[in-house]
């Protein structure tokens, strides 16, 4: 969703947003180097930062290079910040799809431990979604 | 002393259609662009086998953490359905994903 519903909803949503201003439950970063500053002012502890492979996949050699480089950064940034770091494939069709062995070869190429990262990760959105889930209950 | 051969991995690709000849050369050039010419050759990419569809590629396994990360980053994408160390195997599983694909 981009937005919170305005009524109650019985299913467990999350709110994404590219507006680092919004109030969203994931970020999705496009530039990491550009959007830094702002981040750091404005990012609240608990977000999602969410970073997609598929735009890495129409560049060269040299920015796919960068783009590891960035994914690095904003895995650091995400650790100091407290915020969650999430690599998600950005797919629009089931041919953009990404297995799970190919998501850690890329998480292990950026010096990421794919067993930690699928752990935080599990632990963040069962919280997430249970506090959105709970939202709902309350208003049936 | 022993010359053991290398060990490999046998990977099946899903693509949309495009010629086999085309994404492997792509899967090469992203990973030659990536990681070098050496590492290239090591990986020793190769297609083993050709349908419409889907296709089968082997490469060493010393780089198989790069290959994986040349397959997800060539455009345009192919996905990675399986994995193993022998083609029957492989093979065994492509049957069950595309019973499940049918069941669907």
């Amino acid at each position: 969703m981009t937005t919170t519903p305005l009524a109650a909803v019985n299913y467990p949503y999350l709110v994404v947003s590219e507006n680092i201003g919004e109030p969203a439950d994931i970020l999705t970063i496009r530039d990491f180097n550009k959007v830094k500053k702002q981040l750091k002012k404005k990012i609240k502890k608990g977000t999602g930062l969410e970073m997609a492979v598929n735009p890495a996949r129409k560049m060269d050699g040299r920015s796919v290079g960068k783009w590891f480089s960035n994914l690095r950064d904003l895995y650091a940034f995400c650790h100091s910040s407290r915020c969650q770091f999430i690599l998600s494939s950005g797919a629009t069709s089931q041919h953009e799809m990404i297995s799970g062995p190919c998501l850690d070869a890329i998480l292990k190429t950026s010096d990421i431990e794919p067993q930690s990262y699928w752990r935080s990760m599990g632990k963040w959105l069962e919280e997430r979604l249970s506090r959105n889930v709970s939202y709902a209950k309350e208003a049936r | 002393m022993l010359k053991r051969r290398d060990k490999r991995r046998y990977l099946s690709i899903v693509h949309a259609g495009e010629s086999s000849d085309s994404f492997v050369n792509a899967i090469i050039k992203r990973f030659s662009e990536l990681f070098g010419s050496i590492a290239t050759e090591r990986a020793a990419i190769r297609l083993v086998q050709e349908g419409a569809n889907e296709s089968i590629i082997k490469c060493r396994l010393e780089q198989l953490e790069n290959v994986l990360v040349a397959i997800t980053l060539i455009d345009p994408p192919v996905v990675t359905i399986g994995m193993s160390g022998s083609i029957r195997q492989l093979r065994r599983r492509i049957q069950e994903y595309s019973l499940w694909q049918k069941s669907k």
